[in-house]
């Protein structure tokens, strides 16, 4: 390993030039297994950015899509303004980033956690079971959960109102009219949602580990405790990383179905609900302005790709190898 | 860092490249390669003077439909078959009709394809649905004054009020369907508790009128829920404000052509009149306390749990609604019909400027208006397989349960006029529609359009506000001071008062242009 | 979590099984972490079977006693309503078992032959690649110009390839499988291969996919979902009616009935279309309907999955 390192540091060294061509002769069977994505990813990805000057232009038809960019006026930033000219701009932004934060602190701890535990019930048979089970909620779509949430939280036939709450004698709660509970709320659905997908990630992770290792630290002593400290939680980590890493590039993209099915899209709930998508969504609604939405997605884009690069910067300089690019 | 830099450097030059190549490759015209591509042609609008005659050697050009609706009805192709059979001999063309799903499925579908330049030939467009006024303006599609004048019958059976009601500036780039003309609203009530209670609807002329009736069911029946709102269908409605723009977006004239002079409707002081009226019928149990997170009126009013419902009506509506929710209802009318927007540009049909037959598309929209046979026949489809004709104007639904075409296209598009009554409906429904239609007042704001191009982020802006608020306050879940107070402070904020004088230059220019 | 040690003598027998019972937690934590476990599928089970029990239930009932897991009146109207929709259902089902099939395999591919190169230590340009790859997870050129592209530049709207082809390549896969890669292979095993002689395909397809089986399992697992789940590119892409999906169906009654019952459409006829809508219990059903097929391919992907995991502890 060490070799091999060495051996890498020096061939980067020389002019970039020389080095490419030496790679591609070197290993080119790499290059011609990247060529499929790399073919998918232009297509798909890189053609289309083009389309990002859209974001800066009054688009107006004037007989084909090409043409129109063409001879669509620019517009500077004005397709920009109405996401920050709203008395609404800081409380958009402040609960994306907010809900965000709690999603990837929460989806990274739950399920490495459950994954653990799964991994050590004595019955594989009865773990496969608990797996599959959370793994249903993700199936369901947001509109579907909405509907169920709303049985629980409906006013006046609502399971909690009216079963719950009222054997406790405790008042009934008008559950879409109180802000103060749908933080946990929504952060209950998401990890609801999620919770059970992420978990199979970490699992397969976890089977992947040499048991070799628990082996040689159980001859020594080690208690499980110190086991899933020293060994799992370590050799995860990479993953643990990675996942993070690419949750954090999204931070400034809200979960739609979320936040605008499951508040049932209740204004009083709005200081707490409304993100950036959900926001958006009602402006441009109804309005086929694609350039408001070039702008708005540019927006996202450019913010989530700050982050990551200070993340990923961070990253690098604890560890270069764990590194997302 | 160097090496970032060195990485996008390198992805920056790919993308150029790769734009180039795209540019290269869609730049000429494509000749109709595939299905729906080659938006390279610029389909100028030229009232070509030799086209309009048919000739049978000619291939038969494609018309492109896209419509809105609940699905795809299974047995369209068969449909689309007779329409083929018939329209080769009259016009020379083949119809491709596509529905797509209400909101966001067809918005997304046309929105993208006329953005995009796809050679669509016909496209659904409505104040709700692709919208017009911003797809018009945004110059998605062909101008139809040149075809409108050159065939005259669509002017003829619409009139030229209710066409120039659809224009924009004078020019018109769509057909509103020929239905009802004007709108008025009042109140469906629970049939059998109006009998049980004998009460007596003929006084009934206010919102407030209603309440002894509220009251009686709320003292006599508990497990009756006086009032039925969800969201935007609330009493507010009765109020019938004018509106400029959407639904919700402030801004509005009074409904009785008293001025010229455009308020934020919201904050009028009968529109506040009107929360404290709701507040106190929420305080005495005559509306539900969930009602500010309801969805779906017509869903409540099917439990037969609620006893009087706010409803836009027209002659018949009681019947209409008898048959879909399966409860008894009677009307009672509260406003005065009118003659707004709402109506002009509720349902029409435009022809996208990427079309690369415009002229065959408005002579077979045209059609849709004078030829009953057809429209009938992508109404109701064909004859003794999806209905059986009971007398010369009326029909009985073949298993309208398992139908395999039952579009409900009627007030789409075309003359609906012509369509054939079905058996369970008044025979004398459409002459009830004309002399509706005559008893309406024409509004003074009739065919005026709103550009948002100058104030879209206030648009957007008031538009998050008012969904903040409105249900709240239509359905009198809070108290209305403080919120109406906090509410007007970010209308404020998000620039109201620049975007109803926008509305009110516009509007004052648009009437001296007139 | 806090699991005592279990102090007892290794036995002789467990090497042979996964994990010696010595290293087993003890029976009270297992009983613990059981109840645990039994807890949060409970919580995670309970809606399902409550959207089956509405899905069975009277649509009057609905209305008037709302949701309940035993419903007084049972009702099989709301499924009779989504079959007699012709064979569209039966139609749907087949093209998303088809785009299914066909996509899981060819994106695993890709996924896999892009992944495995940047796993490699001794791949000069994997960061470059990496970059090229997560780039379009946060940049993307809005919706028009990726339309254009499938229409235009390649022009295969309404063909089943456009529900395969832009999901083919995903960088979040990718970056998963690669990290899966890294920590599962060792470059020395590599090394060897090359000096027995192997190329690098070779050594790709005969060492290490078959090393990497449980990260396969999960990442076409989440393909499978991601192409089952999907409705976006019928969405975009799809006008004609045969080439539907089973989710664009459910996306399109859901929607519809979202749409016109938020009160955008004010329209005079959208309550006569409401009524003629589809109830709750057939929007239930119709969910029911949709995620069927999928949760019956889970086990037999579980069971693969376990299976991979066996065979990898053997081998490593």
């Amino acid at each position: 390993m060490m070799q091999i390192k060495q051996g890498n540091t020096t061939i980067i060294k020389p002019s970039s030039n020389k080095g490419f061509f030496h790679e591609l002769k070197n290993n080119w069977q790499l290059f011609v297994m990247l060529i499929p994505g790399v073919i998918i990813l232009i297509i798909n990805n890189y053609i289309p950015m083009f389309g990002i000057v859209i974001a800066f232009k009054r688009y107006r038809f004037h007989g084909s899509f090409i043409n129109s960019i063409i001879q669509s006026e620019w517009n500077g930033l004005k397709n920009f303004e109405f996401f920050f000219k709203t008395p609404y701009a800081f409380q958009i932004t402040r609960n994306t980033i907010l809900y965000n934060l709690a999603f990837i602190i929460l989806g990274l701890v739950i399920p490495v956690a459950f994954a653990i535990m799964l991994n050590e019930i004595t019955n594989k048979r009865t773990s496969k079971v608990y797996q599959s089970v959370m793994f249903l909620p993700y199936f369901l779509s947001w509109i579907i959960v909405s509907y169920l949430a709303y049985s629980f939280f409906s006013i006046e036939n609502g399971f909690l109102n009216k079963t719950l709450l009222a054997s406790l004698g405790i008042n009934p709660v008008k559950w879409y009219f109180e802000p103060e509970y749908w933080p946990f709320i929504l952060i209950f659905f998401q990890l609801w949602k999620y919770t059970g997908y992420n978990t199979v990630v970490y699992l397969a992770a976890i089977s992947g580990i040499d048991n070799e290792y628990y082996e040689a630290a159980e001859i020594d002593g080690a208690t499980k405790w110190h086991q899933i400290r020293y060994i799992t939680i370590p050799l995860l980590r990479s993953l643990m990383i990675i996942l993070t890493l690419l949750a954090v590039g999204r931070i400034f993209n809200a979960d739609f179905g979320l936040f605008y099915h499951v508040p049932r899209n209740s204004g009083q709930l709005y200081p707490v609900t409304d993100v950036i998508d959900t926001y958006v969504y009602r402006a441009l609604r109804n309005t086929n302005n694609i350039s408001m939405a070039a702008a708005a997605g540019t927006y996202q884009a450019v913010v989530g790709c700050i982050t990551v690069f200070t993340a990923n910067f961070i990253v690098r300089k604890i560890d270069k190898d764990k590194a997302l690019f | 860092m160097l090496k970032t830099k060195r990485i996008c450097s390198l992805l920056l030059i790919l993308v150029t490249a790769l734009t180039l190549i795209l540019a290269g490759c869609s730049s000429p015209p494509t000749s109709g390669q595939g299905s729906g591509s080659g938006t390279g042609t610029t389909a100028t609008p030229t009232v070509a003077a030799d086209s309009g005659k048919t000739k049978s050697e000619e291939p038969a050009v494609k018309l492109t439909w896209y419509l809105v609706g609940n699905r795809q009805e299974p047995d369209t192709p068969k449909v689309l078959e007779e329409v083929n059979k018939y329209l080769k001999d009259k016009l020379n063309v083949t119809l491709d009709l596509y529905v797509f799903g209400w909101g966001d499925e067809y918005d997304q579908k046309v929105n993208t394809a006329l953005a995009a330049g796809e050679p669509l030939d016909i496209v659904f467009t409505a104040n709700w649905a692709a919208n017009y006024n911003v797809n018009a303006a945004s110059g998605y599609f062909t101008e139809l004054n040149g075809y409108l004048a050159k065939y005259p019958k669509i002017k003829e059976i619409l009139g030229e009020d209710f066409l120039n009601g659809s224009a924009i500036n004078g020019k018109n780039y769509a057909l509103p369907t020929n239905k009802e003309k004007v709108h008025n609203w009042g109140w469906l009530l629970k049939k059998d508790l109006v009998e049980k209670y004998k009460m007596d609807t003929s006084n009934i002329k206010t919102i407030e009128a209603i309440e002894p009736l509220l009251k009686i069911i709320k003292e006599n029946e508990p497990e009756i829920t006086p009032l039925c709102i969800a969201t935007m269908d609330a009493p507010f409605q009765l109020l019938d404000w004018d509106r400029i723009s959407d639904d919700d977006v402030p801004g509005a004239l009074y409904p009785d052509n008293r001025d010229y002079t455009i308020i934020n409707h919201f904050l009028a002081p009968e529109s506040i009149e009107h929360y404290k009226l709701m507040r106190d019928w929420m305080n005495k149990g005559y509306i539900h306390p969930d009602a500010a997170t309801m969805q779906n009126q017509v869903e409540l009013m099917k439990s037969g749990k609620y006893f009087a419902a706010s409803q836009s009506l027209k002659p018949g509506k009681d019947d209409e609604m008898t048959a879909s929710t399966g409860i008894e209802w009677v009307q009672v009318d509260v406003t005065r019909p009118v003659m707004s927007n709402r109506e002009t540009t509720g349902a029409l049909l435009a022809i996208p400027a990427a079309s690369k037959n415009p002229e065959k598309a408005f002579l077979f929209i045209e059609m849709l208006y004078t030829d009953k046979y057809l429209k009938n026949l992508l109404n109701y489809g064909i004859e003794n397989v999806h209905y059986k004709k009971l007398s010369d104007n009326v029909i009985e639904l073949i298993d309208p349960a398992n139908s395999g075409y039952n579009p409900g296209h009627g007030w789409k598009f075309g003359d609906q006029f012509k369509d054939y009554l079905m058996s369970n409906e008044d025979p004398q429904k459409w002459d009830k529609f004309l002399a509706y239609n005559d008893e309406g007042l024409v509004l003074n704001s009739l065919g005026f359009v709103f550009d948002k191009t100058n104030v879209e982020t206030q648009v957007s802006s008031c538009k998050n506000v008012v969904q903040a608020y409105y249900k709240q306050l239509f359905t009198g879940s809070v108290e209305i001071e403080p919120t109406v107070e906090q509410f007007a402070k970010e209308l404020k904020a998000a620039g109201v008062d620049e975007l109803i004088a926008e509305m009110q230059r516009q509007y004052d220019e648009w009437r001296k242009s007139k | 979590m806090g699991s005592k040690v279990n102090t007892k003598k290794k036995d002789a027998i467990s090497i042979f099984k996964r994990k010696s019972i010595g290293n087993r937690i003890s029976p009270i934590n297992n009983i613990l972490i059981n109840l645990f476990f039994i807890l949060c599928s409970i919580v995670c089970i309970a809606p399902i079977l409550l959207i089956i029990a509405i899905s069975f239930t009277d649509e009057k009932e609905l209305l008037v006693n709302g949701y309940s897991f035993f419903p007084q009146k049972y009702s099989l109207k709301a499924y009779d309503y989504v079959i007699t929709a012709g064979d569209t259902i039966w139609r749907a089902y087949g093209v998303s078992i088809l785009v299914t099939l066909l996509g899981t395999v060819l994106s695993l591919m890709v996924i896999c032959l892009y992944a495995y190169p940047l796993s490699r230590q001794s791949f000069k340009y994997k960061n470059f690649f990496s970059f090229f790859a997560y780039f379009t997870m946060i940049f993307g050129g809005g919706l028009v110009p990726w339309y254009m592209v499938y229409t235009q530049l390649i022009p295969i709207k309404n063909t089943i390839w456009v529900m395969i082809i832009p999901y083919l390549m995903n960088a979040w896969y990718m970056m998963i499988m690669r990290t899966f890669f890294k920590t599962t292979i060792h470059e020395s095993i590599i090394e060897s291969a090359k000096i027995d002689g192997a190329g690098e395909f070779r050594t790709f397809f005969v060492i290490v996919l078959p090393l990497c089986r449980a990260g396969l399992a999960t990442i076409g697992l989440f393909c499978t979902l991601g192409y089952w789940n999907d409705w976006w590119l019928p969405l975009m892409f799809v006008t004609e009616y045969k080439l539907y999906n089973i989710q664009y169906l459910m996306y399109q009654t859901l929607n519809s009935i979202q749409y016109l019952v938020s009160g955008s459409a004010q329209f005079s006829e959208s309550s006569k279309i409401l009524a003629e809508l589809p109830s709750e219990s057939a929007r239930m059903a119709i969910a029911v309907l949709s995620i069927g097929p999928i949760i019956f391919a889970y086990p037999f992907f579980q069971k693969y999955f376990v299976k991979g995991l066996t065979i990898g502890a053997v081998k490593g």
